[in-house]
């Protein structure tokens, strides 16, 4: 018999407000389900969704994720999931890679239950035959999906489990608002009810070229040189050192990196793109992060509120809401963190100077 | 080559105006005739140069001709030149260019009129010069970029803020001197420290204000220049340079290439040293850009400039006088007009005509003007005959 290898991806905002779980405006199906997808290691095959899928397009989600892939959507609910996760299996038996992903993102949760995506890829099997259960001899996955496949027999519900006890006591109460939850809700509801129909006045960047520079802003490729050795990012179609046109390579950049410079916009200067945002978190950060020796990108800092992440801290990216305009919701990368203050990303922010 | 020589300069008062773009321009004009002290009919002028951002959209296509108009030379060919807030030191080096190319009289004139713009197309129009795919997607404003420079140079340079705070001070302090400048009224540090953040860790008075007036300055051949004046004044050199517009791609960080590659061009040709240059107009839209002026234009060696500033060496009465006008910070930056006003300081400086404000005995004098952060800039270097 041979094993089936499991990967889980979970992706949760880590906010509370008064209680509640909150996803803050920047995230959404789209962004929850990336990331989940990004720590599952998919970047291509089947998706099996389960959950509201909103708007994200099979090219989206390609684009994102760095190749082809084909959404198969199961509507809501838990059994659709676990059929969908039968039928992976038997894919990944097959040695089709295969990924099933779940993502729940309303605006806020009263009950507490989590809120966020979660997705397991399998793949990398070789030919046992076709199976009809999830045995858990089968899942030789990282040791998180190990740890919730023998937690509980049934996957999707240990791993909500799981979650809940790994991520639910790191959720941290919104610092400048949990005192005063319902004006931030408010705020958050006309801002997403509004966003997208903001007139431009400073951000706009048509359609075409925006679409153009998706790799860029959301899987932060680069083009290096075969002639200079230099890398160049954005992608400029040219080196930006010797200027060469030919023999560029697309590279992925880390998707980490280290802060070099940094300032927090006061609300009322920014485009007006950034209102909502400015308006509802007071500002917003923005870092200049060194994503490779030399190579810089610079990003908005996510989770607002509290995180004005200094010069040195070491900070991941995350494909976050940048705007909304034309009617649609443009997206790109953020960094969060900072990574240095402790094993993980979800540790407590350093208090904002002023 | 050719030299040249600026023959009559003259300027409108910054801040708020009532006037529109056209009237400014036109104001600047007639002060920049009436000052030549030979007198000149504007109808000699056989060259004109328009340096503005257009601000607020009133007139992006065919500017140029209120230039004619405003001449009384209808037919005039005028050009306008847009660089960001680098435009007027742009046109400036056209017009050098252009008497060097056997033009007799060159008018240049820059223009902004900002204050008439409502607030959200006013954020719009001061983040155009910015880098928009990547800086604007993150949130940036104008401020925003400098403030990044500025936390990195702070990070490395721990008295940079003390630095900045005198930038702030003295230029306030040079401003209340000038009769044309928008703030006439000195800062104290404490008003700089407690003035809330913009961009942090920029403030209030870190950041030039928004700003209406017009500039403008008359450029002949060296040779023809006694023909108006007895007290020309000779551009000793002048550079230009580009650099990526988007701060994340430079190879220089925090400092500005373009400001240095355009001074090492202009001093090729000048016959003295940074280290001589008596008076410098240098562009400090924000306290931080002073700082790093000083160094890329090698007025002070690399790393010198905070402690130049904390020294008091480039006050008035130091060494160095940096913007005895007042500069960005005081007098105002309305964006196509800077760079026509450093000339224009310069000028009535160098002449000894400057008032209260007046730099004795200079002779010597640089102007640097840079648009957006670093992406282009300007270096003219002068000297009286």
């Amino acid at each position: 018999m041979h094993a089936t290898h499991w990967r889980l991806g979970i992706a949760r905002p880590r906010w509370t407000l008064g209680g509640r779980a909150v996803v803050p405006f920047d995230e959404d199906e789209f962004t929850l389900a990336v990331r989940a997808l990004e720590r599952a290691g998919v970047r291509t095959g089947t998706i099996h969704w389960a959950g509201r899928r909103a708007e994200v397009a099979d090219d989206d989600l390609a684009a994102a994720l760095g190749g082809p892939v084909t959404i198969v959507d199961h509507g809501a609910g838990l059994p659709a999931v676990e059929s969908a996760a039968l039928g992976a299996t038997a894919d990944a038996a097959e040695g089709r890679m295969s990924a099933f992903l779940a993502v729940s993102a309303p605006r806020e949760r009263a009950d507490g239950s989590p809120a966020g995506a979660l997705a397991a890829a399998g793949g990398r099997s070789t030919p046992a035959g076709p199976r009809r259960s999830l045995d858990r001899s089968t899942i030789e996955g990282s040791d998180e999906g190990e740890g919730i496949f023998r937690a509980a027999g049934r996957w999707w519900r240990s791993a909500a489990e799981r979650e809940a006890v790994e991520f639910g006591g790191l959720a941290e109460d919104h610092p400048h608002f949990a005192a005063d939850a319902a004006p931030y809700f408010d705020r958050w509801r006309v801002a997403e009810a509004t966003a997208t129909r903001t007139v431009s006045q400073g951000a706009y960047l048509p359609k075409a070229r925006y679409q153009d520079g998706r790799l860029s802003r959301w899987r932060l490729i680069a083009d290096r040189c075969s002639r200079c050795s230099s890398t160049t990012f954005p992608q400029r179609g040219a080196c930006g050192r010797c200027g060469a046109t030919d023999g560029l390579a697309a590279v992925e950049l880390p998707r980490e990196g280290r802060v070099v410079a940094s300032t927090r916009i006061a609300p009322g200067s920014q485009p007006t793109e950034f209102d909502p945002i400015a308006t509802a978190e007071g500002g917003y950060g923005v870092v200049l992060v060194e994503l490779a020796p030399g190579v810089r990108a610079t990003l908005m800092v996510a989770d607002a509120p509290t995180t004005l992440v200094g010069i040195g801290a070491r900070v991941a990216t995350q494909l976050r809401r940048l705007y909304g305009i034309d009617g649609e919701w443009r997206y790109g990368r953020k960094a969060v963190g900072p990574l240095d203050r402790g094993p993980s990303a979800v540790s407590p922010p350093p208090a904002s100077s002023p | 080559m050719e030299g040249a020589a600026i023959v009559g300069a003259g300027h409108t008062r910054f801040g708020v105006r009532p006037e529109g773009p056209r009237a400014l321009a036109q104001e600047a004009i007639r002060r920049a005739l009436a000052s030549v002290d030979r007198g000149v009919d504007g109808r000699t002028i056989d060259e004109g140069f328009l340096a503005t951002l257009g601000f607020g959209g009133w007139q992006l296509g065919n500017a140029s001709t209120v230039v004619a108009e405003a001449v009384g030379a209808t037919g005039l060919p005028v050009t306008r030149i847009e660089n960001a807030c680098a435009s007027g030191g742009f046109a400036i080096r056209a017009a050098i260019r252009a008497v060097q190319s056997g033009a007799e009289l060159v008018v240049v004139v820059g223009v902004e009129k900002m204050t008439d713009v409502d607030q959200a197309r006013r954020r719009y129009w001061l983040g155009v010069s910015g880098d928009t795919e990547w800086e604007r997607l993150s949130g940036l404003t104008f401020a925003g970029v400098y403030a990044l420079l500025a936390s990195r140079y702070i990070a490395d340079r721990p008295d940079a803020r003390e630095a900045m705070r005198r930038v702030a001070v003295k230029n306030h302090a040079n401003g209340a001197l000038n009769p044309n400048a928008h703030f006439q009224k000195a800062v104290s540090a404490s008003d700089v420290d407690r003035a809330p953040r913009v961009a942090a860790p920029l403030g209030l008075f870190d950041c030039c204000p928004v700003t209406d007036g017009a500039a403008a300055v008359l450029v002949t051949r060296a040779s023809n220049a006694r023909r108006y004046t007895d007290t020309p004044i000779y551009v000793s050199g002048v550079g230009a340079a580009t650099d990526r517009l988007a701060v994340q791609e430079r190879d220089e960080f925090p400092h500005f290439a373009a400001s240095r590659r355009a001074a090492a061009e202009a001093f090729r040709s000048a016959p003295f040293g940074p280290r001589a240059v008596q008076l410098a107009e240098l562009h400090d839209c924000f306290t931080i850009a002073e700082l790093l002026a000083l160094e890329d234009v090698g007025l002070v060696g690399p790393n010198e400039a905070v402690a130049a500033t904390n020294a008091g060496r480039t006050e008035r009465s130091g060494d160095i006088p940096v913007n005895p006008d007042g500069g960005l910070k005081a007098k105002g930056h309305p964006i196509g007009a800077t760079g026509v006003s450093q000339v224009y300081e310069v000028f009535v400086q160098l002449r000894g005509a400057a008032g209260a404000r007046q730099i004795p005995g200079a002779e010597r004098a640089l102007a640097h003007n840079v648009g957006g952060a670093g992406a282009t800039a300007t270096v003219t270097i002068f000297e009286r005959g």
